[in-house]
Formats: structure tokens, C-alpha cells, sequence
């Protein structure tokens, strides 16, 4: 980006990348030469695909590496997982807070009467009650699915609780997806300790890796159909996709540059802690929430309590159109903020902003106290113009 | 140094490569070689090591999970399967 800016849209894609991821891609892009698993260079590349894998593994509790899947987003994570788990006659427990990478799969499987789905509301912060998540669930329940964090409003959902409740179901217990999208480099998260079956997770988002990158990870005693197959290196006089992992899943080459970056992302998260990250993305949340607070005709969304949402604030002004406010902070003030349904009209009718939407601003480890008074006095500034 | 004239081959590269690094671990000799086509027609990586270390590198193999597995020896100039373990 040439002229100054102030980038507070880190929910979709953070900004800027730590210097060592970037100078990672352009390593990897340059000096790996090779196709994974083809042979000759192609060993390097392998070298760089494992020891990533082992780092993924190593950040979300996993105890098998191969468990962890590449993929190019969280949402083909969560494809992988939806389309591959369930099967005809299914029942799926979800929500109201979901995203369009969960909604619409969903969506299909259940026009196609494949499955049938339960979406359980939260209230209008955005927070899911574990007894009706809980509640929600029938014998025939084959999965449920929870976003960690809401991408719309931050609010984070009690995953251990609704775990612990699926884990006491014993032999019928559903199998736990979740969508880590606004969490993974954020919140701790141990998928052995709780319980979850399938984690998604982007790398483009609070990991601080590079688009086009992210994973799937998959509990030791699960298989899923394949959705993509291909060539996979080994075992080419196989006939139909190998059963072992991460082959299973994962054909064709791989963004070798952007895991290779991404490997050198959670060597930087963890260096930075991710205590230390929540800190500073927490105060910037506070500042943020009473900033906006005081101005009139603000409504903000969400239970605006840190310790309830990850740094994202959704809100609104009085009498104008998120976009319209939107464009002015970025034209007049280049701050970058995201508007409308943020990809999640669900969370959007739950909360009561459909269908315009909210302006929401995200910061990120790289914003500063001075970024959030800049924005909230953009925001003060346009609320002043419209009054006079 | 002995001969590495036994080959282990994994089904997967991911585990071959976990298990190279069982093997440093354990200080175990090896070497980490393209797979000999007369043995698989897959592409991919195969690992040496001695027959003395045979013994021990199964212990490691069986304790970090990495199987299947296979070992192989060369016998009058045919590679011979000598061990299985585990199901593909």
C-alpha cells in the first residue's frame, strides 16, 4: 500500500505480515524448487511441508502431525469436513452465528434433502446458550458445528462447555466441528483438551500467514470422503484416493511458498505469545468500544466486554448506511474498515442489523492506541457533519 | 560405517520423514534415499540403514506409530520383503 493507512480490517485478512513471513514466501518461492512427493527437489519442499505440519500440530495440541491437512482457506477446510463427514439421514446441530463457508454447504446438502440441519439462535450479542446447543441434539445427530468466535460481533462461544456436554453423550456422541477463523492465533486452543473433532483455521487471518493458506485438522479415529482427489506422489498404482493421511486429502501440489510462510507464522506468533497478543488486541477492544460509546447515535454490537469477544466491534450510526460511512473514513481518512454482512447474513439477522449490515472495524497486533482514536474520531466527524 | 543394506519403505513421505526423525533420535545410522523402483513404482523417498540396526529401529518405529512398514533386503540382486508390519 503506497499512501497511508490505517488498517483495521484484520477480521478478514491481516495486515501488515511480519517481515519474516514475507521474506519466507519469497525464500520458498525462489529456491524450493519441486512438487512435494514427485521426487528429486521436490525432497526439499517435503522437508519444509513436514516440519510445518509438525509446527500446526505442535500449536493446536494435536498429537499426530499427519492429522493435519493443508488447504487453501478455512473455508475448503470446512468443505473438506462438511461434505466429507456426513452422510444421508444425517441430523447437524449449528448456529445462528455462522458464516456462509458453513451456512452454505449446509444449505445444499439439506435442499438436496441429504441432511437436515438445526440452527440453534443465540441472543442478540451474539452469545449461544450451552443447554440449547446441547439441547438441539438427537440420536441421529452425526455433527455439530460451532465458530469459536463470531466474525460479525467477536463473541466467543463456550466451546469447552458444549464439548463437555457432547462428551458425556458416550457412544453417540457427534462428532465436534470448529470454525477457529477469528480465534486460532488469538485464544489458546487444544484440541485434545477439548474434545474438538475437526478444527478449521485459516492462515490469512490472526496467524499472520499469507493468503492462500490454512488447514484442516481431523481427530485420530475419523474419516471423512475426500472431496478433491488426484495425484498425491506415493501410491499412484492405487486406483481410488489412499486411505492414509495427509494424502487422503490433500492432491495436486501444494501452495508450498505460502506453508512455507505459514510455518514461519506461528514461529512469530510464538515468539510474541499468544497472552501478549490477546492483551494488546484487548486494549485496543476497550478503547475502541468506549470511544464509539460516547459518540451519539452509536449502537454497538455484541456484548461489548472483552473478556466475552475476540477484537472485532460491529456498529452503527444513526441514519446512515455502513457503506456510506465506510467509503467516507476510507476516502477521506484512509481507514479501512469492513461493511455490510461480513459473508454472514445469519449473524447479521440475529443481532438485528439485517440487512444493511454494521461497519466493523477488527485491529490487529500492528494497530496502536493512535489508529483507534483516529478512527473514532472519523467516525465523530462524520456523526458532526451529518448533525449541522 | 556399515553397510545400510536394508531398505525401509513407508506408504506415505510424511511418514517416512517422521521416521527419519525417530531414527536421529535414537541415534540409530541411516540414510534417506529416492525409493529403488524395483521395490515401489511410486515416487518418493525410501530409508537405509544397516541390518544391525534392524532390531532397533523397529522397537522405535512400533513406539512413535509409524507404520506400516516394510523392510527389504537385497538377495542375489532381487530386493526380497523381509518384514511387514502393520496394514496399509
Amino acid at each position: 500500500m503506497g499512501e497511508k493507512v490505517i488498517y483495521l480490517n484484520n477480521a478478514a485478512t491481516s495486515w501488515p505480515k511480519p517481515e519474516r513471513v514475507i521474506e519466507k514466501l519469497v525464500w520458498a518461492a525462489t529456491e524450493l524448487l519441486a512438487t512435494p512427493g514427485r521426487g528429486g527437489a521436490g525432497v526439499r519442499s517435503e522437508r519444509v511441508l513436514f516440519e510445518v505440519r509438525e509446527s500446526v500440530a505442535r500449536f493446536i495440541g494435536a498429537a499426530d502431525s499427519s492429522r493435519i491437512v493443508f488447504t487453501c482457506n478455512a473455508t475448503a477446510a470446512l468443505n473438506i469436513a462438511i461434505s466429507g463427514l456426513l452422510l444421508p439421514g444425517d441430523h447437524v446441530v449449528t448456529t445462528s452465528m455462522d458464516h456462509n463457508s458453513v451456512a452454505r454447504p449446509l444449505a445444499r446438502m439439506e435442499d438436496d434433502r441429504r441432511v437436515a440441519v438445526t440452527r440453534v439462535d443465540a441472543d442478540k450479542d451474539g452469545i449461544l446458550s450451552v443447554e440449547s446447543v446441547l439441547g438441539a441434539v438427537r440420536p441421529e445427530t452425526a455433527l455439530v458445528i460451532l465458530t469459536h468466535a463470531s466474525n460479525v460481533t467477536g463473541t466467543i462461544q463456550p466451546l469447552d462447555e458444549i464439548s463437555d456436554g457432547l462428551r458425556s453423550r458416550a457412544d453417540d456422541r457427534p462428532r465436534l466441528l470448529v470454525d477457529a477463523a477469528q480465534t486460532a492465533g488469538v485464544l489458546p486452543i487444544d484440541v485434545q483438551a477439548s474434545g474438538i473433532d475437526m478444527l478449521a483455521v485459516p492462515g490469512h487471518k490472526a496467524l499472520y500467514g499469507p493468503s492462500g493458506t490454512g488447514f484442516l485438522y481431523l481427530a485420530p479415529d475419523l474419516v471423512l470422503d475426500p472431496i478433491f482427489e488426484g495425484g498425491t506422489g506415493g501410491q499412484s498404482t492405487l486406483r481410488r484416493q489412499p486411505k492414509m493421511l495427509p494424502e487422503r486429502y490433500e492432491s495436486g501440489t501444494p501452495n508450498i511458498p505460502g506453508i512455507a510462510a505459514l510455518g514461519e507464522a506461528l514461529n512469530f506468533i510464538g515468539e510474541k505469545g499468544l497472552g501478549e497478543i490477546r492483551r494488546h488486541e484487548t486494549a485496543l477492544f476497550d478503547l475502541l468500544v468506549r470511544g464509539l460509546g460516547d459518540i451519539p447515535g452509536i449502537t454497538l454490537f455484541g456484548p461489548c466486554d472483552s473478556r466475552q469477544q475476540v477484537a472485532v466491534v460491529s456498529f452503527r450510526l444513526d441514519g446512515m448506511d455502513p457503506a456510506e460511512l465506510g467509503g467516507f473514513l476510507e476516502e477521506a481518512m484512509g481507514i479501512q474498515v469492513r461493511v455490510g454482512l461480513h459473508c454472514s447474513p445469519l449473524s447479521h439477522r440475529t443481532i438485528g442489523s439485517f440487512p444493511e449490515g454494521t461497519v466493523r472495524v477488527s485491529p490487529g497486533l500492528f494497530n496502536t492506541r493512535d489508529d483507534i482514536d483516529q478512527l473514532v474520531e472519523g467516525v465523530r466527524k462524520v456523526r458532526e457533519m451529518r448533525s449541522v | 560405517m556399515s553397510e545400510l543394506d536394508t531398505v525401509i519403505v513407508f506408504p506415505t513421505t510424511h511418514l517416512t520423514l517422521g521416521a527419519e526423525k525417530s531414527l536421529e533420535k535414537a541415534g540409530i545410522q541411516y540414510r534417506t534415499v529416492m525409493k529403488p523402483r524395483k521395490i515401489s513404482s511410486d515416487c518418493g523417498l525410501a530409508i537405509r540403514i544397516a541390518s544391525l540396526s534392524l532390531e532397533r529401529s523397529r522397537g522405535v518405529f512400533l513406539a512413535d506409530g509409524f507404520l506400516p512398514v516394510r523392510f527389504f533386503r537385497e538377495v542375489e540382486g532381487a530386493w526380497e520383503c523381509i518384514e511387514e508390519i502393520g496394514d496399509d
